[in-house]
């Protein structure tokens, strides 16, 4: 009797600490709104979250994608840094702060502007925003009027949404990030690409050649770089 | 001792009791959350199934199109295959593009498929004037046929689940052979097609169109600098990089100047050293000071002095304190649609931010324009008597094939709406109609 008294002295920090952590971990995954990202969680969205967090010095761990202990230590401490409450979740609020997209719902800000032209112009801004932010204004010009260089060619769907959403077609649409709101700049550029500006040169592609992995990207010949894009046929 | 022990049980009993239902809460959720998963999974092959069987069909009915085309013998019988053909493989094409497939995978059959639907609405058009199918027509449906026959085995030889997984690759759908390489085995099972040259947005011939606006001498870099000096002769572009540019539509020199925030981009073709189009990095301007019709006149005077022929603007649009003009090129009263050039003029100083001249070199050659042989009176009164005729002028309009055709332009309302409406000055068809949309800041032709 002796002995088991001690071994549950013993184990019953353990046992108390199995609790805590189960029931830290279940029940706000239980009460995480579907697209929150939480401890467990995995993908794109997490990997992006990460990348933000090891950029603003929050996070040392490996942008992998897991959303494990390192990755929740980070995120409580950016919560508790922003003013908000430190749950480990990353739901609307957190991840507004983030400047991060959860849910794949569009957004309608588009001004209130009718006609579907008005409508090309919202959807290919936000392409260029999501493809192409933070190039220059006529690299996001360029990247607007390959898509539309893509709309006129057989090889391609004949729409600019079934260019946009075409399966692989878009890094942006893979991982969500064609449903941030896409600034003033983006918008110009999407008018300018949907007047007929063309940087590109007649452009069907372009890639950055730092994060592209597709051997089949290289075997095109290359017409124009413009930024950190390179414009190809 | 004894109640001590009791209470230990106890509170052994509770732990575990609490850890079980912690356990079974947990299970409950991921079960729930596993449950999801496979919902959304089966909801997106479901979609990704039905574009298959929908694709089979619609190849099949292609293919038995082609074949009722080739011993069709009425007019009404063409017109009729020909616009079913046309319709099947536009949905064929949209189908294949909702596959999971890489762009590399479909390519080529997407392009022989929107190929075929292209071709059969310019056929389509032309059984409508009235004329029959050429025997070089139905020599090409014949080849357009065998190639068909080759897709659709491909794709009846698919499974939904292949399909479904994104796995298949250029060799399982359809691939064109490459041009002279040879041998490789990938490609031996192809069938070929012949380049399909046609009055259509996806003719082959499209592609192969040089600028006939440009002279032939060509420039260096150094040169090309100089142009684009005087081109801008009011603006510095101080220390400016040139980036030769060998490949693509038209080759030429990508001159960049300024600092990241106002840079100033120009190209310089290399045929004759024109200005092909320049861009200035414009953060929003808001002051509009300028009148539409101010802006008009100075953008009008900076081209002249650029050295563009005379010019008469086609439709404007506003936005962002800029305002963008769409310029054609004018031969002896004559607008010359095909001939383009967009301008962006800031609405505050006049001054042109942003300039495209592709279509003008593209086109501009000294056209034959032979006198019309529809009289403007004649061409109006085969317009619609519900139109109320506004103005006309006569002028030259591209096709989508890039042909050009000598129009009587009408500007007229019926109802709310204005409408653009092109009637061919030799036959007196009606040859295209655009209506004119109200949008923010200008109008949009549609």
């Amino acid at each position: 009797m002796k002995r088991l008294h001690r071994l549950w002295e013993r184990t019953m920090p353990a046992v108390l600490l199995w609790i805590l952590v189960i029931t830290l971990v279940a029940a706000p995954i239980a009460m995480a709104a579907a697209g929150d990202l939480y401890y467990g969680s995995r993908g794109e969205k997490v990997r992006q979250m990460q990348q933000k967090l090891k950029n603003w010095g929050y996070y040392n761990g490996a942008v992998d994608g897991v959303y494990g202990s390192e990755t929740l230590v980070a995120v409580k401490l950016f919560q508790k840094r922003n003013g908000l409450t430190q749950d480990g979740i990353v739901g609307a609020k957190t991840a507004a702060m983030m400047g991060l997209s959860l849910t794949s719902s569009t957004s309608s800000s588009s001004g209130g502007a009718s006609g579907s032209s008005q409508n090309d112009v919202y959807l290919l801004a936000k392409a260029i925003y999501a493809e192409a932010r933070g190039e220059p204004y006529t690299g996001q010009v360029a990247v607007g009027a390959v898509i539309l260089n893509r709309v006129k060619s057989a090889k391609f769907p004949n729409t600019i949404a079934g260019v946009i959403y075409q399966a692989g077609a878009f890094t942006a649409v893979t991982d969500g990030q064609i449903n941030l709101t896409p600034n003033d700049e983006a918008l110009r550029a999407a008018r300018d690409a949907l007047n007929g500006w063309d940087p590109s040169g007649g452009a069907l592609y372009y890639y950055n050649p730092a994060k592209t992995t597709s051997s089949w990207i290289y075997s095109r010949t290359v017409i124009t770089v413009i930024g950190r894009h390179y414009f190809a046929i | 001792m004894q109640s001590k022990e009791q209470t230990q049980g106890k509170g052994l009993r509770i732990t575990l009791g609490i850890l079980i239902a912690a356990a079974v809460v947990l299970l409950a959720v991921s079960i729930f959350n596993w449950n999801a998963r496979m919902q959304y999974a089966r909801r997106l092959e479901s979609m990704v199934t039905q574009s298959y069987y929908e694709l089979v069909d619609q190849m099949d009915n292609v293919y038995v199109n082609m074949g009722k085309l080739m011993i069709a013998s009425t007019p009404e019988t063409n017109i009729t295959l020909l616009s079913d053909l046309s319709r099947q493989a536009d949905q064929a094409a949209e189908n294949l593009t909702r596959m999971p497939a890489s762009h590399p995978a479909i390519a080529d059959t997407l392009k022989f498929v929107n190929q075929v639907s292209d071709f059969c609405r310019s056929l389509t058009l032309q059984a409508a004037h009235g004329l029959p199918l050429t025997q070089q027509n139905l020599d090409t449906l014949g080849q357009l046929r065998i190639t068909c026959a080759a897709v659709q085995e491909r794709v009846n030889g698919m499974t939904p689940e292949e399909v479904a997984s994104g796995s298949l690759q250029a060799q399982d759908w359809y691939e064109e052979p490459l041009a002279s390489d040879g041998g490789d085995s990938t490609t031996q099972t192809s069938v070929e097609y012949p380049a399909m040259i046609y009055d259509g947005p996806f003719s082959d011939g499209l592609e192969q169109r040089s600028a006939q606006g440009l002279p032939p001498e060509e420039v260096n870099a150094e040169e090309a600098l100089l142009m684009a000096r005087s081109y801008l002769s009011d603006r510095n572009l101080g220390e400016a990089q040139v980036e030769p540019v060998n490949e693509g539509r038209i080759p030429g020199y990508l001159i960049t100047a300024g600092e990241p925030g106002s840079q100033l981009m120009v190209y310089i073709a290399r045929q004759g050293g024109k200005l092909l189009w320049m861009m200035q990095e414009t953060a929003g301007a808001v002051e509009t000071s300028l009148s539409e019709q101010q802006c008009l006149d100075m953008a009008v005077t900076q081209l002249g002095a650029m050295g563009f022929d005379p010019v008469t603007e086609t439709w404007t649009q506003s936005y962002d304190g800029t305002l963008v003009i769409n310029f054609a090129a004018v031969q002896d009263g004559t607008t010359l649609y095909p001939d383009l050039i967009k301008v962006k003029v800031r609405e505050s100083d006049g001054s042109i931010v942003a300039l495209d001249a592709t279509g003008y070199w593209m086109n501009h050659t000294e056209r034959e324009l032979s006198a019309p042989i529809i009289s403007q009176e004649e061409a109006q009164a085969v317009l619609s008597s519900q139109l109320q005729v506004q103005s006309s002028r006569y002028c030259v309009v591209p096709t989508d094939g890039g042909d050009e055709l000598p129009c009587w332009e009408f500007r007229a309302t019926f109802g709310e709406d204005t409408y653009m409406i092109y009637i061919h000055a030799m036959t007196g068809a009606e040859v295209d109609i655009f209506l004119l949309v109200p949008v923010e800041g200008g109008i949009m032709v549609m």
